[in-house]
């Protein structure tokens, strides 16, 4: 009896503690929530390179005064990254050496701000990445700076960490989606990939598969070069002994 | 007694309550179009700029509206369609003309979604709800005997939307609706504050809504035409 009542204190003081430190968190960890895109697949393989600093990239604040010290970003930009180019593109294993393409994103900057601090009731995110794009040499195909932006309004039964992780994750969707539809347009690497596609072969017609079973014999197809070579002479001395005629004709006439 | 004192509370209530004005201009651009029963419609708010964020509660308002004055109907959820043609409609990327939707449309993935959900209209709403003028004071203490509040507060409210309808047939605009609302909101304390809010967003949602769907009229055998 009596430790049933003392498990419940203590249950009671856990969740009080939980609700008077969890309002209070400095650190926080983003979940990426970016959909798959609806976009045409290039036909080419590449290689994702992360950087070990960028799977575990944690934003730490330098300044006392702010609301949010640490943020976990790693996973969140590791899974818009893997989300976005798996469907772009075929993405090989890091250790398969049959690729085409190899990008490594770099963050370059991240911010925040809170209406706390701004006075306006807005959640805000900025991202800036670098791409690097380069072919199996190592040689660089492009080096691409994306900019997102994301923003949350504040709602009165959201949490602050729930807004902020909604704003993150509209940020991480801006890049995605200039990433989805940007990434064939830019013009090294369209050009890259206009220079790697196999030209493709003429399409057959209808007519073309009908007169493919029955072939009359005088239009015979060559499947020889030799044969080809000496159909085009046998043609080329016919051309000349006609020639020859016409031109002793010719003097003739001019005799008479 | 207890009647006489609810009756003439509730007057007092109703004389002495917040009020919203409410005016919805409506412009029909284009002649016999019609929807027929099965047709989907998605209606998105606009969040392009740092500024303007047209709140999702709003735009979800007008769905639900409209869904329930038109049962034959299919009214697309915002956040579903947003997925769903993930990266196509994104605040940077959604068009923002209907000759832009057809480049959009070009794209055949796109195409084909857009046909297999039989989306038919796009409808756009732009816009937001802002606080534009507050006064008064309220000051609340707690102490051992207890609390209460004292003063009196009042605030307005403004929500000034612009809607938009895209024939996704035809890729041109063919009716367009604004609304402009504004509400005070009281709050008198005498120990207990008492809010007497404008439903300023609420009534604008009504309004966007009820005129939506007066664009479409029934002619009885199923089929819905905009007026």
């Amino acid at each position: 009896m009596f430790d049933k009542k003392r498990k419940s204190i203590v249950r009671l003081a856990l969740l009080t503690s939980l609700l008077i430190f969890g309002g209070c968190s400095k650190s926080f960890v983003v979940t990426s929530e970016v959909p798959q895109p609806l976009i045409e697949r290039v036909a080419m393989k590449a290689k994702m390179d992360y950087s070990e600093e960028f799977k575990n990239y944690v934003y730490v604040e330098g300044g006392d005064d702010r609301a949010l010290e640490k943020v976990d970003f790693g996973q969140a930009q590791v899974g818009m990254f893997e989300r976005v180019f798996s469907n772009l593109l075929t993405i090989v294993e890091a250790e398969d050496s049959d690729y085409e393409m190899k990008i490594q994103p770099q963050i370059l900057d991240f911010q925040y701000s809170i209406p706390a601090e701004t006075k306006v009731n807005m959640y805000e995110i900025w991202l800036k990445y670098r791409l690097r794009i380069t072919d199996k040499n190592d040689t660089e195909i492009a080096d691409w700076v994306v900019k997102g932006y994301g923003k949350t309004p504040t709602s009165m039964l959201t949490s602050q960490l729930k807004a902020f992780n909604t704003a993150s994750n509209v940020a991480l969707r801006d890049i995605g989606a200039q990433l989805a539809i940007g990434f064939v347009t830019q013009p090294s690497i369209e050009d890259y990939i206009a220079t790697r596609k196999l030209p493709e072969p003429a399409p057959v017609t209808d007519e073309e598969l009908e007169s493919e079973g029955d072939v009359e014999p005088d239009q015979t197809p060559l499947n020889d070069a030799a044969e080809v070579v000496e159909a085009a002479t046998t043609k080329a001395e016919d051309l000349i002994e006609d020639k020859a005629a016409l031109t002793d004709g010719a003097a003739e006439n001019t005799d008479e | 007694m207890n009647k006489f004192l609810r009756v003439g509370l509730a007057c007092a209530f109703l004389l002495l309550g917040a009020c919203t004005t409410i005016n919805v201009d409506h412009v029909q651009l284009e002649d016999n179009i019609e929807i027929i029963e099965g047709d989907s419609v998605v209606i998105l708010g606009r969040k392009n700029t740092a500024e303007v964020e047209t709140e999702s509660s709003l735009v979800s308002c007008i769905g639900g509206r409209l869904q329930r004055r038109l049962r034959n109907v299919n009214v697309i959820p915002e956040q579903q369609f947003v997925n769903n043609f993930y990266p196509w409609f994104e605040a940077r990327t959604a068009p923002q003309h209907p000759v832009k939707l057809r480049k959009v449309l070009d794209q055949p993935h796109v195409a084909r979604r857009i046909e297999e959900l039989g989306i038919r209209y796009f409808i756009w709403v732009e816009g937001s709800t802002e606080r534009t003028d507050s006064k008064g004071s309220m000051t609340c203490s707690i102490g051992p005997g207890g609390g209460g509040c004292f003063g009196f507060g009042t605030w307005e409210d403004t929500s000034d939307y612009e809607t938009t309808i895209w024939d996704v047939r035809s890729f041109k605009e063919v009716g367009r609706i604004s609304t402009e609302a504004v509400g005070q909101s009281y709050m008198p304390a005498f120990v207990v504050p008492i809010p007497m809010l404008a439903r300023v967003e609420g009534n604008a949602c009504e309004g966007m809504g009820n005129q939506l769907s007066n664009f479409f009229v029934n002619n009885g055998d199923g089929i819905k035409r905009l007026r």
